[in-house]
């Protein structure tokens, strides 16, 4: 099953994970840095509505 | 398709029959029944056309699963890549907001793009096909863990597909050298 990858295969194996490392770096150093959900949101409303960060 | 497929024939990827071309030789006589009955022909032709098709299908068929299958799971490693934060809710028994939690999800979306860009070239088709049904199985169990048994048996479908291109030997748009 395995001994069908030749060079150009490989080659583009290679290259995918390549990029795919490139990607987790960057995915490691964002997952911190999560988007704004839909919660977050609301008590941002509700505190600059209210005037509660005053 | 009028005709009983062999054994064998959908795993090599193509027909062991040939899809009948109606053939009229020059010197052949028109058929009495088909000058009696006009719609004779037209049924005629629509078999003949239904057996093509039935080839074409037979060939491509998988090709076009693996592609599929092959897109899928790259998104899927693309997304699982960029924003792993997102997918760490399925990783079972480790917290979500853990680090470990956000390597394995970085893992899984890496081996999940490389299977997928394999399933999409054509790279050891059948190997990356295997590859594709055990991470589909891991992913079913994850998912039915977390409860959510419509977006796991859906799950249950690509993994059928995932084995059945195991057993495809010979397909087309490989990438072999």
């Amino acid at each position: 099953m395995i001994g069908s990858v030749g060079p150009r295969g490989l080659t583009v194996l290679l290259l995918v994970g390549i990029i795919g490392l490139a990607l987790a770096i960057l995915g490691w150093t964002h997952s911190g840095t999560a988007p704004l959900n839909e919660q977050s949101g609301r008590i941002a409303v509700y505190v600059v509505g209210t005037g509660a960060a005053r | 398709m009028s005709k009983p497929a062999a054994p064998g024939s959908w795993a090599t990827g193509r027909p062991k029959f040939p899809a009948p071309v109606p053939t009229k030789r020059a010197d052949a006589p028109e058929a009495p029944e088909a000058a009696a009955s006009p719609a004779a022909a037209p049924a005629g032709g629509l078999a003949a056309a239904a057996d093509r098709a039935g080839a074409i299908a037979a060939e491509w068929a998988p090709v076009a699963g693996r592609i599929l299958l092959g897109v899928v799971f790259a998104w899927f490693g693309y997304h699982e890549l960029v924003q792993p934060g997102g997918w760490t809710q399925y990783v079972p028994f480790i917290s979500e907001s853990s680090s470990l939690a956000v390597l394995l999800v970085l893992t899984h979306g890496w081996v999940l793009l490389v299977t997928g860009a394999a399933l999409v070239a054509g790279i050891a088709p059948r190997a990356a096909a295997a590859v594709a049904s055990v991470l589909m199985l891991e992913i079913v169990i994850a998912v039915a863990m977390t409860g959510q048994s419509p977006t796991a048996l859906r799950d249950v479908g690509v993994l059928g597909l995932a084995v059945c291109l195991t057993g495809v030997r010979q397909q087309h748009l490989v990438l072999r050298n």
